[in-house]
């Protein structure tokens, strides 16, 4: 399979999004940190969390996508809609975060978890540091829901599951230099790597689109296939 | 039933249908209005307050870690039963065990975690004899885990556990979601409580000693240091200091006060050492009655929250017989496992919080919103018209305008005799004079005096003359000088000058100056507008409101007040009169809002729809309005207009909720559709969206609707058009 490599770069590519949203809390778990060591220790157990809730996210999501494909056995363009609309969001989400379209105004909700969650982030223990990372996987985000699409694509809950941890490991590198030190990098470096990943995201977003595209039948028409990697190896798109 | 009715022990909200000294308080057994209370105050009570919202996530957390796991192996089960039934192969068999073991032993941690308070709830109902929806939920997961684990010791069977898990957790973080909501909107009530100190130093003939604010009594002398909060009211005994009084008058300049002058309990002393001598009894202070009549007007609620109680107190009753009979059909007809799935889903799904949380919700979390901006509500009914109203009228002395200000001089030619140049060397004369009153004239005469920077001259044997003015002798050459209303200095001899005073301009002019008997000059004064009354105008017909002057004074008067700002009026109207105009608006126009000062018009306050104090004073006794303004400020009622307005929209779209969600659902439910780990989810989901949307009110930070110039420059005139019809002999202007 070469699309979990590619699920682990677009986490990758996708960090600039993650730290915008994320990197705050990143911050905020390590500033209860005493020293580089436990620190580490920290955002490895707050980045298992995410990757833990994405995981379980992903196979939900490939449960959905199994339940819909059974239920809709006559529609052979499910996986390929799918993979178009996770196209589509990843697009999006990479010219939000390109700032190329803006975001409409979102309302200030009171979240009445939301001093809860900022104890959880500050507590001393790992086991509250991982919950919160738990938590933070369920913060709504544009780039998840692109790649749940993606899991449910995959019809299989074991399958979208691994997705999910390939995507979510992909995150935690950028999470993981912002946490132990925001400093790391410059800010004008930090500008130029996010405005590069966003388009990346844009790219990731297309090949998503161009595969759904590539895997709609028309008629008794065959797929014209995959425009980038040969249909044997994209089992779950071809069938 | 508004103050009379218990409250919940943790987030401080009435509980319904229970009475203040009914049942449980006599044996002091804490009462919480909901589960998620109740699980809320069980952490609180194990690791204290500090570490509460701690403890609470870790908690949660974990129970949704442990869920999540059930989850994953449930779905994998789920996705490998079709598969299973074709290949009854001995792998098939082992990844089946494997994954209802790692259930069951995933399942265990939630139970405990999250099963206590849903037993004590069901026990606290039970003691009580009743029957809740506690004991169903309790009853409907202990079968769904039983049956499961005895299917899954058996190896054959279905399993449940998702069920047994999803639902504590939902039912669980729902309640609890509602109950940390609940606590939100009291929080601003609580902040003014904090204002008070827990302890305070009494001193006594043998010294100073800390005691609890409680075991103060009336008498007692308490030592106050700068920079502390006023704990109770009283009277300074010694000492000298700046007060800042805005909590509990609005004043935001500070009060020097001194031996003999009052406190009031919640104020802040700013930089003086005060003994002060207890007045009132600790919870009786200024700031605690404050507090007890929001809280009253929260409590009492509005009619549309009494709506959505009383349809709350049948939809349980209700819920409960649905899930029993449709466990009982379902039973029947599929067996126990679909009958219990059945019964379940109904009791979960339905929301009874959306009907029975989300308007008290609601008008908490504004009536929270308006204190923190000292805005006090404290008639729940009488704010959610102030949202609908269409008709505003105003008062105008004091509430339209405050104070008074020259606005015009005529100098009379014998002033060059007399040594008056020009209108500097009137008002440092007139201005010395009017030192010695108190008259509203005579202040806007030395407020004028000291803003051009005159040095007004030095006046002896200065007297009052009652009714009329004032008269003394210039110190520098003895002239006797007299200031006063038109019609005293007019019968001191000078009708001719004034006749041709007024011929200068178009109204008469309200006071003359008068020396050796000569009449110098005449003065005209003019009513100030408050600054924000432009704006505030401009904001409400923004709103589509017609605001309205209704005024006792002479019409010219009201009419050159009302031109300015741009609104119809009235005038003059005896207080009669401005109440049958009230009445005969509430027939043309629906909603009227009455805005005056508490003291004057109180009868109209009282007859309108809703009554709008400015200046209310600190004795909330005293106050005759519905809503109180303790800042002075016009500018906020555009603001409470629209939290109003949005409190009421609010509170329809979340009753609009609770009907359609707990109308489709419910009937699903009971027809066997809805999974009940589904329904936990919808009904997590409509909590979510209950509370947050009405959390959304309780936002301090809303803009001001204070209008920008620009849209005070495109005013839409045309608004205040004529529709009035002539009231009596009242004169109405549009």
């Amino acid at each position: 399979m070469i699309e979990w490599p590619l699920l682990v770069a677009s986490g990758l590519l996708g960090s600039a999004h993650c730290l915008g949203m994320c990197g705050p809390f990143a911050l905020a778990i390590g500033s209860a940190a005493p020293a580089w060591r436990a620190n580490l220790a920290r955002q490895a157990a707050w980045s298992a969390g995410r990757v833990f809730t994405y995981a379980v996210l992903g196979g939900a999501a490939g449960f959905i996508g199994l339940r819909v494909s059974r239920a809709l056995v006559g529609w052979t363009n499910v996986p390929a809609i799918l993979a178009i609309a996770a196209g589509v969001l990843l697009v999006v989400q990479g010219l939000l975060a390109a700032g190329v379209i803006r975001r409409r105004g979102v309302g200030a909700g009171g979240c009445p978890g939301g001093g809860a969650f900022r104890a959880l982030l500050t507590a001393r223990g790992t086991l509250e540091v991982f919950l919160a990372g738990m938590f933070t996987g369920l913060l709504p985000c544009g780039l998840l829901y692109g790649m749940l699409a993606l899991a449910a694509a995959t019809h299989d809950v074991p399958r979208g599951l691994l997705t999910m941890v390939a995507f979510g490991a992909g995150t935690v590198p950028a999470l993981l230099v912002a946490g132990l030190g925001g400093s790391i990098l410059g800010l004008a470096a930090r500008r130029h790597f996010h405005a590069i990943a966003a388009w990346c995201l844009v790219l990731t977003g297309c090949v998503s689109i161009a595969r759904g595209a590539g895997f709609v039948h028309f008629g008794d028409a065959a797929p014209a296939g995959c425009p980038l990697c040969s249909p044997e190896v994209m089992p779950a798109a071809g069938r | 039933m508004a103050g009379a009715g218990a409250a919940c022990d943790y987030c401080g909200l009435p509980l319904a249908g229970v009475a203040a000294g009914d049942g449980a308080e006599k044996d002091h057994e804490p009462r919480y209005c909901c589960l998620g209370c109740r699980f809320a105050a069980s952490i609180t009570a194990s690791s204290g307050a500090d570490g509460e919202a701690r403890w609470m996530m870790t908690r949660l957390g974990l129970a949704i870690f442990f869920t999540m796991n059930v989850m994953v192996f449930t779905m994998l089960l789920w996705s490998q039963q079709e598969g299973a039934a074709a290949d009854p192969s001995a792998g098939s068999r082992v990844f089946y065990d494997l994954a209802r073991h790692a259930c069951l032993l995933f399942t265990g941690p939630v139970l405990l975690l999250l099963g206590g308070p849903l037993v004590e709830d069901t026990l606290a109902d039970l003691r009580r004899g009743r029957i809740g929806s506690s004991l169903l939920l309790l009853a409907g997961v202990a079968a769904a885990f039983g049956q499961s684990a005895w299917a899954t010791w058996q190896g054959s069977g279905h399993v449940y556990f998702e069920v047994a898990c999803m639902v504590l957790l939902a039912v669980t973080l729902g309640r609890w979601l509602e109950a940390s909501g609940k606590l939100r909107t009291t929080s601003a009530l609580r902040d003014l409580q904090k204002l008070l100190p827990d302890r305070v130093r009494v001193v006594t003939a043998d010294g100073e000693v800390e005691v609890p604010l409680v075991g103060v009594r009336p008498g007692s002398r308490v030592r106050l240091l700068p920079g502390e909060h006023v704990p109770t009211d009283g009277r300074i005994v010694a000492g000298c200091g700046a007060i800042d009084e805005r909590t509990v008058t609005g004043e935001s300049v500070p009060v020097v006060k001194g031996p003999g002058d009052s406190l009031h309990s919640g104020t802040l002393d700013l930089d003086g050492e005060l003994i002060v001598e207890v007045t009132a009894a600790p919870g009786a202070g200024t700031l605690e009655r404050l507090i007890e009549a929001v809280t009253a007007a929260a409590a009492g609620g509005s009619r549309q929250q009494r709506l959505a109680e009383r349809l709350a107190a049948w939809f349980l009753p209700l819920v409960l017989v649905v899930a029993v009979g449709s466990c009982a059909v379902h039973w029947w007809r599929e067996g126990m496992a679909a009958g219990v799935l059945a019964g379940l889903a109904v009791v979960v799904v339905s929301c009874p919080c959306a009907l029975g949380l989300a308007t008290p919700l609601a008008l908490w979390a504004a009536i929270g919103n308006a204190a923190r901006r000292q805005v006090l509500v404290r008639d729940g009914d009488a704010f959610e018209r102030l949202g609908s109203a269409r008709a505003w009228c105003f008062d105008k002395t004091g509430t339209v305008t405050t104070g008074c200000r020259l606005s015009d001089v005529f100098l009379l030619p014998a002033a060059a005799a007399a040594g008056i140049r020009d209108d500097d060397d009137l008002l440092a004369v007139a201005g010395a004079l009017a030192r010695g009153s108190t008259h509203v004239h005579a202040r806007a005469l030395v407020d004028e005096a000291e803003a051009r920077g005159l040095t007004t001259a030095a006046m002896i044997e200065v007297r009052t003359v009652p009714g009329r003015g004032i008269e003394a002798r210039r110190a520098a050459d003895g002239a006797t000088v007299q200031l006063g209303s038109l019609r005293w200095i007019e019968s001191l001899g000078g009708q001719g000058e004034i006749e041709r005073a007024r011929a200068f301009a178009a109204d008469e002019p309200q006071s003359a100056l008068a020396i050796d008997g000569r009449v110098i000059g005449c003065l005209w004064f003019a009513e100030t507008l408050r600054p924000e009354a432009i704006p505030t105008v401009a904001a409400l017909l923004a709103r589509g409101v017609r605001p309205l002057i209704l005024s006792g004074d002479r019409p010219e008067r009201v009419a050159r007040i009302a031109d300015e700002i741009g609104v119809e009026w009235e005038a003059p109207l005896l207080p009669e009169g401005k109440l049958e105009r009230i009445k005969a608006l509430e027939g043309e126009r629906g909603g009227v809002v009455m805005v005056g000062d508490g003291i004057n018009d109180a009868p109209s306050l009282a007859a309108a729809d809703a009554g709008v104090a400015l200046g209310c004073g600190a004795d909330v006794s005293r106050w005759s309005a519905d809503i109180c303004l303790l800042r002075d400020d016009l500018s906020d009622l555009p603001w409470l207009a629209d939290l109003a307005a949005r409190t009421g929209r609010t509170i329809r779209w979340n009753l609009l909720w609770a009907f359609g969600y707990n109308a489709a659902l419910v009937p699903l439910a009971a027809a066997g559709w809805v999974h009940p780990a589904l329904a936990a989810l919808a009904m997590l989901a409509s909590s979510l969206l209950v509370v947050t949307s009405s959390l959304r009110l309780a936002d301090g930070s809303t803009e001001r609707a204070t209008p920008s110039a620009g849209a005070m420059a495109d005013m839409p005139r045309s608004l205040a058009a004529p529709v009035l019809q002539p009231a009596g002999a009242a004169e109405t202007h549009r």
